[in-house]
C-alpha cells in the first residue's frame, strides 16, 4: 500500500516516478481495464487506462499529461496508488545501464584513464609522439538501419562504421590515416556479406584518403568496434575547449534535416511530404560523409577556436562551452530550421522549426560544431562555400553562463542540456526532445 | 480452389463425404513450406474418424479429419456464451478441438462453401475468441506468478524462462484478441508480421522471443523487464465480451 502522505499531496503524486507492480493481474474488457491484486480490484475507465500502462518506472504523470489538466487524472491515479497497483520506482542500482554514457566516461572511466576526466576529454585520445600528436579514436558504431540483410545493407553499414570512427579524428582538424576493425559476426553469416561490409568501409575510407589497416574477427551476434587515427600538429588541434566570448557557433550542415526525417518517419507523416523532399531526405540519410576538406582547411588556417563532432547533438557542444569555458551561448532561432523538409515537419508536427536543430545528433556525420572569431566568420564562410558545403550559424558565445535561445519574438529562454546518449531507447529519445521543445516554448511536454 | 480440388476427388474416391470440406493449417494461411502437412476437414461426416491418405501421382499425403454433426454441435456447445458464462472448465476443450476451431477461422474451402460460411458465422458469434484470450491470459498469469516466486527464491535462470513464457502467452492473447489466432508457437513470428499489433513492435517481440538482451540486462533484470512488458501486453488484449 502507498504512503498516504503521497496521495494527499497532489504535486508529489504527479511528480513521483511510478512503476507498475508486476503481481497485478490485468484484464481489458471493451476498452476498460480491470486490475486485480490480492483482494483488491479496480476498474480503470478506458480513457484513464494509460495511467497504468504508460507508467514504467521512467516517467512521471506530469511528464505524460504534458500541458493537460492534472485534475482530470488525479482521482484515478489516487485510486491506483491507494490500491497498491503502482509502486514508487525504486532508485536504480548503480548498474552500467543506469548511468548516462557521458557521466560514465567522466565519472567511472575518468578515474582510471588519463584522458577521460570530466572537462578534459576530447573527441579523440591525443598521444604525444615527438613533434606530432597521434589522434586516436575508438568507437562502437551502432546499426542505425537495423541488422543488414542484403548487399546494400551491409555496404551501408560498412560505410557507416568508417564514417563514424573517422568523424572524431576529422573533428579535431586532423585527416584520418587508417582504421582497424574488430568485427563480430555469427557463424552462419555468408562470407560475401562480410566482404560487402568491408567494401563499404573501403569505399568510405577511400573518399577520406585513409586505409583499412587490419582487424580481427570474432564469432557472435553482429557487432563492431573500430579505431581510427591520424597525425596532427599539437598546437593546431581543434579541441572542445577554447571558445571565446563573441565567437560565432557554427555547424557544418543544415542542422535538423536528419531529425525532421526521423520524426516524420516515426509519426507516419513522411507520406504527407512532397516526394521530391522525401527523395532528397533519403539521399541525405544515405550520403553520410563528413565535409572533411573545408573542416581541415579551416583548421589549417587556424579559424576554429574550439569544436567537436555533433554525433550527440549541438546542445552538447553549447553546454560544453558553458562548462569548460565558463561562458554561455545564445542560440539564435531565426537562423535555424531553414530547410523545406524541416519547415514541412514543423508544420505537420506542430513544433517550431528552429527546435529541430536542437536534435540528438541525427545530422551525424555531416554535423560538426565549431566556434570561430567573428572577424574570421566571412573567411570560414568562404572556405565552406568553395566546397559547396552549407553551414548553420547556431548563435554566439557570450560572457554570461548558460545556454539560452533567442526566440523569434525576441524573448530569451534557457535551454536545458539535451544530447543523445547510448542509454536512450528510441522512444525515450523522442520523448526527451519533445519535453525540451515544450520547455523552450514555456510549457511541459508539448506533443 | 483450383489447386486443391483434387483433395475433394480423393475423398469421394475413398467414400468419405460430408456437407463441407476445407483444408486448414499453414496451407490455408499462406504460410506453407515444402514439408507442410495437408490437413483436410470433412464436416457433418457420417462418423468421426481420422484417416491418412496417400493419393499418389506426386501429390502429398492428406490427413483427413472427418467430424460428425453431433461432434460439431458438442464442440460449439463448449465454446458458447452460455458455457463461457458458466465457467468452461480448463481442459474442457482439447488441443485438437482448439486447433480445429482455429482452422475453421482460416479455411481453404474445397467443397460446400455455404455450410462452411454458416459455421464460420456461428463461430464468430460464439465465445470462442473470448475463451481463447482468457485461456492465454490465465496461462500468462500463472507463468508470471512463477517468475516472481523464482526471483524471490533467487532462481533467476528459471525466472527467465517463466518470464518469457508469460510474455509469449500474453502475446498470444493480444494476437487472438485482435482476431489473429495462432496456437502453434512455430508460427508466432508469421502471425506477428501479419497482425502488426500497435501495442507491440515486431522488433520488441523478436528481442524477447530470442532473449537478445539477456546478456546485456542479466538474468533477473531481463526477467523483470520481460514480465513488465508481458503485463503491458496483457493490458492491451481486450476480451471483448
Amino acid at each position: 500500500m502507498a504512503d498516504n502522505s503521497v496521495v494527499e499531496n497532489t504535486a508529489a503524486l504527479l511528480d513521483q516516478v511510478w512503476d507498475r507492480r508486476l503481481d497485478v493481474r490485468v484484464r481489458r474488457m471493451n476498452g476498460a481495464l480491470v486490475l486485480r491484486r490480492g483482494a483488491d480490484t479496480m476498474r480503470v475507465p478506458a480513457a484513464r487506462s494509460w495511467l497504468w500502462t504508460a507508467l514504467d518506472g521512467r516517467s512521471t504523470v506530469s511528464d505524460l499529461i504534458g500541458a493537460g489538466d492534472p485534475d482530470e487524472v488525479r482521482s484515478t491515479l489516487e485510486e491506483l496508488v491507494r490500491g497498491g497497483f503502482l509502486s514508487p520506482a525504486e532508485p536504480e542500482p548503480p548498474t552500467v545501464g543506469a548511468i548516462p554514457e557521458k557521466r560514465f566516461i567522466a565519472g567511472v572511466l575518468g578515474r582510471f584513464a588519463d584522458t577521460a576526466r570530466a572537462g578534459a576529454f576530447e573527441d579523440c585520445v591525443v598521444i604525444d609522439v615527438g613533434d606530432a600528436a597521434l589522434v586516436l579514436n575508438i568507437d562502437h558504431p551502432g546499426r542505425v538501419r537495423g541488422t543488414p540483410t542484403d548487399r546494400a545493407g551491409y555496404e551501408f553499414y560498412g560505410r557507416w562504421i568508417a564514417a563514424a570512427v573517422c568523424s572524431d579524428v576529422i573533428s579535431m582538424g586532423v585527416p584520418p590515416l587508417g582504421v582497424v576493425v574488430d568485427l563480430q559476426v555469427s557463424g552462419d553469416t555468408r562470407v560475401d556479406a562480410v566482404e560487402w561490409l568491408y567494401q563499404g568501409m573501403r569505399a568510405q575510407l577511400d573518399s577520406y584518403g585513409a586505409g583499412l589497416a587490419g582487424g580481427n574477427l570474432n564469432a557472435g551476434p553482429l557487432d563492431v568496434v573500430a579505431a581510427a587515427w591520424g597525425l596532427g600538429v599539437p598546437d593546431r588541434l581543434v579541441r572542445r575547449g577554447g571558445a571565446r566570448a563573441g565567437d560565432v557557433v557554427i555547424a557544418t550542415c543544415t542542422l535538423g534535416r536528419g531529425w525532421a526525417r526521423h520524426l516524420l518517419e516515426r509519426s507516419g507523416d513522411l507520406e504527407r511530404v512532397a516526394p521530391g523532399l522525401v527523395a532528397e531526405a533519403e539521399a541525405y540519410a544515405t550520403g553520410i560523409r563528413t565535409p572533411m576538406e573545408p573542416i581541415l582547411e579551416c583548421a589549417r588556417r587556424g579559424l576554429l577556436t574550439s569544436g567537436m563532432d555533433l554525433s550527440d547533438g549541438v546542445l552538447e557542444f553549447c553546454h560544453g562551452i558553458d562548462q569548460r569555458g565558463r561562458l554561455g551561448v545564445v542560440i539564435d532561432a531565426a537562423g535555424l530550421g531553414r530547410h523545406p523538409l524541416i519547415e514541412r515537419a514543423a508544420e505537420l508536427l506542430g513544433v517550431d522549426r528552429a527546435l529541430f536543430a536542437l536534435d540528438p545528433g541525427f545530422d551525424f556525420p555531416y554535423a560538426h560544431g565549431y566556434t570561430v572569431a567573428p572577424d574570421r566568420l566571412a573567411e570560414l564562410r568562404s572556405v565552406f562555400a568553395d566546397h559547396e558545403v552549407p553551414i548553420t550559424e547556431v548563435g554566439r558565445v557570450c560572457p554570461e553562463r548558460g545556454v539560452r535561445i533567442r526566440r523569434a519574438d525576441g524573448e530569451l529562454r534557457p535551454v536545458p542540456p539535451f544530447h543523445d546518449d547510448q542509454t536512450y531507447t528510441a522512444a525515450a529519445r523522442v520523448g526527451a526532445w519533445y519535453a525540451l521543445a515544450g520547455a523552450v516554448n514555456g510549457r511541459k511536454g508539448a506533443r | 480452389m483450383t489447386g486443391w480440388a483434387w483433395v475433394g476427388d480423393v475423398l469421394r474416391d475413398k467414400g468419405i463425404a460430408g456437407s463441407a470440406v476445407f483444408i486448414g493449417g499453414s496451407i490455408a494461411r499462406g504460410w506453407a513450406n515444402p514439408g507442410s502437412d495437408v490437413d483436410a476437414y470433412v464436416l457433418d461426416a457420417a462418423v468421426d474418424e481420422m484417416v491418412s491418405l496417400e493419393p499418389g501421382g506426386g501429390r502429398p499425403p492428406v490427413d483427413v479429419h472427418a467430424i460428425s454433426t453431433a461432434t460439431l454441435e458438442a464442440l460449439f456447445g463448449k465454446v458458447s456464451w452460455a458455457a463461457a458464462r458458466g465457467g468452461t472448465p480448463a481442459g474442457a476443450v482439447t488441443i485438437d478441438e482448439w486447433l480445429f476451431l482455429e482452422r475453421l477461422t482460416y479455411p481453404l474451402p474445397v467443397d460446400g462453401a455455404p455450410r462452411l460460411a454458416e459455421l464460420q458465422a456461428r463461430l464468430d458469434n460464439s465465445a470462442h475468441r473470448f475463451l481463447t484470450v482468457q485461456e492465454h491470459l490465465t496461462d500468462a498469469d500463472g507463468f508470471a506468478d512463477d517468475c516472481l516466486g523464482q526471483l524471490e527464491a533467487g532462481d533467476a535462470a528459471s525466472a527467465v524462462i517463466s518470464a518469457q513464457q508469460s510474455f509469449l502467452r500474453s502475446l498470444d492473447a493480444l494476437l487472438s484478441s485482435g482476431g489473429c489466432l495462432c496456437r502453434n508457437p512455430k508460427w508466432r513470428s508469421r502471425a506477428m508480421r501479419e497482425a502488426c499489433p500497435t501495442a507491440l513492435s515486431y522488433r520488441d517481440y523478436w528481442s524477447i522471443q530470442t532473449m537478445a538482451e539477456l546478456p546485456v540486462l542479466g538474468e533477473s533484470g531481463w526477467a523483470r523487464r520481460t514480465l513488465a512488458t508481458a503485463r503491458r501486453v496483457m493490458a492491451e488484449a481486450d476480451l471483448g465480451g
